[in-house]
């Protein structure tokens, strides 16, 4: 296969963002990327935009000819939709168009504007990924149907809504530590313990916020790339999928679709989960996190609440894991997450994280989640 | 998004008011809802339909305190995943509860209510929820 290279990114801050539009944050996103890429906007020739909701708080679809249009390019481009996990998703096409020798420069942007929304209103667009026959007219929700999910696993594994509490804690940590984030201050375990309840046995501060915010990364082909000095490339990637409907499920203890997306990625890039020095995982409820840290292979079934007690996955920990916040502390603008988790680990991967750098940062996985289960991206990056 | 569609509401009636499954001669399993194959072994010429049992236990819960478009006068309701005494898992509301009957292997059969009204003139929804039994 060949080798695909990152050659620069672009990122937003996430969070409430009054004054900006869903295409200024397209269009912001998309100059950061490719003036860090060394190009110019004539040089990329195919854009593929990550986007759930445009149609639903913007009024706008047809994504890839507006982020064209405002960049004054006549690119190739291609909206792509999967939930949340639209931006991995994008991502994995992108890499592919490379690799099929079709295009050389690719852009790719994960944008989503949220706020502009009442909460209710943001909560039944957002419902659209769940299953619409069988699961919305029951008046289920996201938190909802996580919050299934986190009443099997705390009883088959015997963990208490103490250990979930301490993903949100860490993660806003991280925040506190990054610039772009959402939400800039830490929080105690008794903080999240306290706050209002959402679905039993989540809470508010078991849940990622609803956040405005954009990515963008722009690859190549390995051979494009001038100066190898801090060069990152994807090493391998996955993509599976599960029932749409959490209830037609085999397993409620672990997602599926993630362990067959990573055994993929894995194979790809040769490389093991002890291998990875840190990740980036779909933190969308604080359950989320304990699953992935168990279904990436880094932790045997049951037994990620030791490593949370333990602060394995702190920054300073044996196996960092939402550097940037994750979806809790940076946030979530649904189509943006999966290329920001891609953006933090290359920043990483070239040692430009600031106060929240990771010492050793060789190889970093991202691991993007589309409703409760039913997508799943995995991507791996290294330095050679 | 709630779709108060009548046509869809029809066409939905069957399935959606009753328990109708499918039982697999190949692998002798009952699905639901009734599909075109069976989910366990994937054959597609093996299959007649089945009423299910409306009786079940509680396998997971949860209570909603915050609430899409619809349902905010619900609040708080509860939500389960019940695994139906023929084999299937159904996600719906529980009805007619106390709380203590919020809890795993809770026992539970279906029942005919109106899971929506919503605003304006649109159609009302009706459907199956899970009331507490034998308690």
């Amino acid at each position: 296969m060949k080798k695909v290279v990152v050659l620069g990114t672009g990122l937003t801050p996430f969070g409430e963002l009054w004054d900006l539009s869903l295409r200024d944050l397209a269009r912001d996103v998309s100059l950061a990327a490719i003036a860090d890429s060394n190009l110019e906007i004539k040089d990329i020739d195919a854009v593929f935009v990550a986007n759930m909701l445009g149609s639903k708080t913007a009024g706008q679809s047809h994504l890839g000819s507006l982020v064209c249009s405002e960049l004054g390019l006549d690119a190739d481009s291609t909206r792509i939709e999967a939930a949340c996990a639209s931006g991995g998703l994008a991502v994995l096409r992108a890499i592919e168009s490379i690799q099929s020798g079709r295009f050389k420069k690719v852009l790719v942007v994960g944008v989503e504007k949220m706020s502009d929304l009442s909460g209710s209103e943001i909560s039944s667009a957002l419902m659209e990924a769940a299953d619409e026959e069988w699961e919305v007219p029951y008046g289920a929700t996201f938190a909802g149907l996580y919050a299934l999910i986190a009443r099997c696993y705390m009883e088959k594994y015997n963990i208490e809504e103490k250990h979930l509490a301490l993903v949100s804690v860490k993660n806003h940590y991280h925040a506190s530590l990054n610039p772009s984030a959402h939400f800039q201050q830490e929080i105690s375990v008794e903080d999240v313990l306290k706050s209002a309840p959402v679905a039993s046995p989540l809470k508010l501060l078991d849940c990622s916020p609803i956040s405005d915010g954009a990515a963008a990364v722009v690859l190549a082909k390995d051979s494009s790339y001038k100066s190898k000095e801090d060069a990152v490339y994807i090493l391998g990637s996955g993509a599976s999928s599960d029932t749409l409907a959490l209830s037609e499920r085999n397993s409620f203890t672990s997602l599926p679709a993630v362990q067959k997306a990573a055994l993929k990625a894995y194979k790809e890039a040769g490389l093991s989960p002890k291998d990875i020095n840190l990740a980036e995982v779909h933190d969308c409820f604080s359950i989320a996190e304990v699953l992935a840290m168990e279904d990436l292979g880094f932790y045997e079934k049951g037994k990620a609440y030791l490593a949370l007690e333990e602060k394995e996955t702190y920054l300073d920990g044996k196996l960092p894991i939402n550097t940037s916040g994750g979806l809790k502390g940076c946030g979530h603008p649904v189509g943006a997450t999966g290329v920001k988790q891609i953006v933090e680990i290359v920043t990483q991967l070239r040692g430009l994280a600031d106060k929240r750098q990771v010492k050793k940062a060789d190889i970093g996985l991202t691991h993007n989640v589309g409703g409760t289960g039913a997508t799943s991206v995995i991507h791996i990056l290294g330095r050679k | 998004m709630l779709n108060s569609s009548s046509s869809k509401a029809w066409r939905m009636q069957k399935v959606r008011y009753r328990l109708i499954g499918n039982y697999c001669m190949n692998c002798k399993k009952i699905s639901y809802p009734a599909k075109s194959f069976c989910p366990s072994c994937r054959k597609s010429d093996s299959l007649k339909s089945h009423v299910l049992s409306p009786l079940g236990k509680i396998f997971s819960w949860s209570l909603l305190y915050v609430a899409p478009e619809g349902f905010e006068q619900l609040i708080p309701y509860p939500i389960a995943l019940v695994k139906m005494d023929d084999g299937p898992i159904i996600l719906s509301q529980i009805t007619d509860y106390d709380l203590k009957d919020l809890k795993s292997g809770s026992r539970v059969e279906a029942v005919f209510r109106k899971l929506v009204e919503p605003n304006g003139e649109s159609i009302i929804r009706y459907g199956l929820k899970f009331r507490p039994v034998g308690t």
